[in-house]
């Protein structure tokens, strides 16, 4: 799930860069690469304390059935390479939603296309981003892949409703 | 005197998370270890009790309790065990 707050929250930048009138997209680039660097940190050093603190709490209830230590053990080690794995992807995961949809902009940047497209383009990425993400949910849970998917792109659009409703206020 | 451990039953408990299969496979790598029989005898919420039967010409124990520690087998007691004098050849 931390890949839909990536996403998410760069949907909230380039919304938020389109109705303050625009500029340039160095802007979007740079508000992008720090909340995803910052979100990939968060969500790396979060998940990595959050899983140590309760698999260390699961093992200590295991060594309380089997009355002995399972310090260094295959078991011990699994649960750290586990607590690892987990931090990589909650660390990487919003880091690459985040990051993919700001492409377009580096393209603008570079002349390759103008900045109207370069809008739209990242906004679509965004939602495609939000539909695959929502597709996978839905394979995971067993529930309707399409569904999910359409729920998903749902959130993303409402977010940048309630973003143009507040920059008219 | 040299004596060579070579029939080991061991009564333990292990984790449920611990595959029997990778056990036995663990055991038996052991120095000196030809054959692992495991059998489930009681299931918890968190652990199982299993017997486990050694087998070998000259089971290594310090490898082996190594090798039950690595997999998290807590050992309750060893029931029965078989041990004869050592041949030079087969001397650890």
């Amino acid at each position: 799930m931390n890949a839909f707050d990536g996403a998410l929250t760069i949907l909230g930048v380039i919304v938020g860069f389109v109705v303050s009138g625009g500029g340039s997209p160095r802007l979007v680039l740079s508000a992008g690469v720090g909340a995803s660097l910052a979100m990939g940190i968060s969500g790396a050093v979060g998940a990595y304390m959050a899983e140590t603190a309760e698999r260390r709490q699961q093992l200590r209830e295991l060594e309380n059935h089997l009355f002995r230590s399972l310090e260094g053990s295959r078991i011990d080690r699994a649960a750290h390479q586990a607590a690892l794995w987990v931090a990589f992807v909650d660390g990487i995961s919003p880091a690459l939603a985040a990051g993919i949809p700001i492409i377009p902009f580096l393209l603008v940047l570079k002349g390759i296309v103008v900045l109207q497209v370069g809008i739209i383009a990242s906004l679509i990425l965004n939602l495609v981003m939000l539909f695959i993400l929502g597709i996978f949910l839905g394979k995971v849970s067993g529930e309707n892949i399409w569904l999910r998917g359409l729920l998903m792109v749902g959130a993303g659009v409402l977010t940048a409703l309630i973003l143009l409703a507040l920059s008219v206020i | 005197m040299p004596v060579d451990i070579r029939r080991l039953l061991i009564e333990a408990d292990k984790p449920r998370e611990t595959s029997t299969l990778e056990l036995t496979q663990a055991l038996c790598s052991v120095n000196g270890v030809d054959e692992c029989d495991l059998v489930v005898t009681d299931v918890d919420a968190r652990t199982e009790t299993v017997k486990l039967t050694i087998k070998g010409p000259h089971i290594n124990y310090s490898d082996l309790k190594k090798a039950m520690d690595d997999n998290g087998i807590a050992i309750k007691g060893i029931d029965e065990v078989n041990v004869v004098k050592a041949r030079k050849s087969t001397q650890t």
